[in-house]
């Protein structure tokens, strides 16, 4: 006896009525289409080298500049016994016969050296950066160019040249960032500053009447007006809470969700002499829930979900100086959220999440969390989807 | 003449850019591969030109076919169809949560005879009806023959997640072939 799923395929995959003749041509079309679409050049290529060619050339004409910039050719005057006369008559020494003009270039040994070495004569049009081109036109200003390499250290790895060397114009960093790249720094800067104008102004005035000693250490004690003592009630600010979360699918709608979050935790207390510090605690945590899509699309995801936070004190400051810190919490939370996709593995996550933290003698700072127990949040962050 | 050429000789000429050739391709497979499109889309447009895709996609890569057998070609151009299905499917569509959580089914299963009455038609129908989740992982497990290791890695969820959505697909057709079945005897 044939299964009712076997009987379901074999019918469903008989093939349907034949398509209208509508639909064939269509497929003519858009084969048409496609086909024209990667058509060969009909031109054979050896013409695409003419302009290709013809371009180089131009760019070599425009473009083509000297080494060796003329500002740093410098005209001395030539000693007449020692020094061989250039006969170019190309060169700027042709029109004065007198005092014949050489190029010379001279090596930077040869320039710390007597003026009668350094007669080895080139041409004019010989432009090699590390060689000096020295037109001279009287033995008495020959001074200068060993004046000049005075001035150059007797470094190992120094290349002496009485040019100065062409520095090349730093050009800006060009840093090519990807589409994902982008969107990943946006959405951190997105969720950066979104967070704190969510945590801005909510300064919540719910400390317990007590006085107390200490942020750390609560107690009742009278305060003494010649000591620095804790006056009034501590305020706390709205927890600033941001993560990188990733998101594992269980099955179509289940999925298990994990991140690290970090947050920050400020209070303000009162001091009878030093007046008002501000406490900063920061935390690391490592939340574990099972999420429930509601809704799923290509660009939105709303799920809500619930499990377990552990979370660790980074350290605590109060008033920029460090103080003792809160050891391993945990907590139980529950969490619903909507999460914007910017890429298939990317998204961008708000959640407002209701915990309740375990209470715990580990905890000696007096945060808002310890203040609510059972405190509503709202965290954003990044998440990558996995396996999505 | 191009209708006697088997599927090897068939795929050459249309890698040669033979226009005779691919006329005969779209022949051959046109109304399989729109039946295919149509049980993982669901809707009639949506597959023609699921199907019109697809073809102009295989006769652009007809070079990369290997011949393994007779029905490799049909084989190679379904599984471009079903790719391009599930990529349509993961881009233009909220997917449609279902009300119904429970995977217990305690539906009596049909029996062949019964199902053997239902018209293809009616049956076409309800599969058009599930959600896109269960439609691709019914029509990929029962009717195209994957894993679900396989279905798995194609759609995304663990291979626990392709079964328990197979479970809810059966689940959720069983329903409608007995409340058919019901109507009908009435």
């Amino acid at each position: 006896m044939r299964n009712w799923e076997d009987i379901v395929k074999d019918k469903i995959e008989e093939p349907e009525g034949a398509l209208p003749e509508s639909v064939f041509a269509e497929f003519r079309a858009r084969r048409e289409a496609a086909a024209a679409a990667t058509a060969p050049k009909r031109f054979p290529p050896v013409w695409a080298v003419v302009p290709a060619v013809a371009a180089g050339l131009a760019a070599v004409l425009l473009l083509h500049k000297p080494v060796v910039p003329e500002g740093n050719i410098q005209i001395t005057q030539q000693p007449t016994a020692p020094v061989t006369v250039v006969t170019d008559t190309t060169s700027v020494g042709e029109s004065e016969q007198t005092t014949p003009l050489t190029a010379q270039a001279v090596t930077p040994k040869a320039l710390r050296k007597d003026n009668v070495k350094q007669q080895e004569v080139t041409t004019v049009g010989n432009t090699e950066p590390t060689e000096e081109i020295v037109v001279t036109q009287s033995e008495e200003e020959t001074v200068e160019p060993e004046a000049k390499t005075d001035e150059t250290k007797d470094t190992p790895g120094n290349i002496y040249s009485p040019f100065k060397p062409e520095v090349a114009p730093a050009r800006p960093v060009k840093m090519k960032v990807g589409t994902a790249a982008g969107m990943i720094a946006g959405g951190g800067l997105l969720a950066a500053v979104i967070t704190p104008f969510l945590g801005s102004g909510m300064v919540m005035d719910n400390a317990p009447v007590q006085e107390i000693d200490s942020p750390g250490e609560p107690g009742a004690v009278t305060p003494d007006p010649m000591k620095d003592e804790l006056i009034g009630s501590p305020s706390f600010c709205f927890p600033l809470r941001t993560g990188l979360s990733a998101r594992i699918p269980l099955a179509e709608r289940l999925s298990v969700t994990t991140s690290l979050e970090y947050s920050l935790y400020s209070s303000k207390f009162t001091y009878t002499l030093s007046g008002e510090k501000t406490q900063l605690a920061h935390y690391l945590g490592v939340p574990v829930r099972l999420d429930w899509t509601l809704a799923s699309g290509r660009w939105l995801d709303v799920y809500i979900g619930g499990g377990l936070e552990g979370d660790y004190c980074l350290g605590a400051t109060l008033a920029g100086e460090r103080t003792a810190k809160d050891g391993f919490g945990l907590s139980l939370l529950g969490a619903g959220g909507i999460q914007c996709n910017l890429t298939k593995r990317i998204g961008l996550y708000v959640e407002p999440e209701i915990s309740w933290t375990i209470p715990s003698e580990s905890h000696v700072l007096q945060t808002y969390r310890s203040d609510n127990p059972l405190m509503f949040s709202l965290t954003s962050g990044i998440r990558i989807n996995i396996g999505k | 003449m191009y209708k006697e050429l088997d599927e090897q000789a068939l795929a050459r000429y249309c890698s040669q850019k033979d226009r005779m050739a691919e006329d005969e391709l779209y022949r051959r497979y046109a109304v399989r591969l729109n039946t295919l499109c149509k049980r993982y889309l669901g809707d009639e447009e949506d597959a023609k030109d699921l199907m019109l895709e697809t073809l102009i996609r295989a006769l652009d890569k007809i070079d990369t076919f290997k011949y393994t057998g007779e029905g490799s070609l049909y084989g190679w151009i379904s599984r471009i169809a079903i790719n391009k299905a599930l990529n349509q499917m993961r881009r233009h569509r909220w997917r449609m949560i279902p009300t119904d959580f429970r995977v217990q089914d305690n539906i009596p299963e049909p029996t062949g005879e019964e199902v053997a009455e239902i018209p293809k038609e009616k049956l076409r129908e309800w599969i058009a009806e599930l959600s896109d989740m269960r439609r691709a992982v019914f029509n990929l497990y029962c009717i195209d023959g994957y894993s679900h290791q396989e279905i798995g890695r194609m759609l995304g969820i663990s291979e626990r997640g392709s079964t328990s959505t197979l479970a809810k697909a059966r689940k959720e057709l069983k329903d409608k072939i007995q409340r058919y079945l019901k109507e009908q005897d009435r």
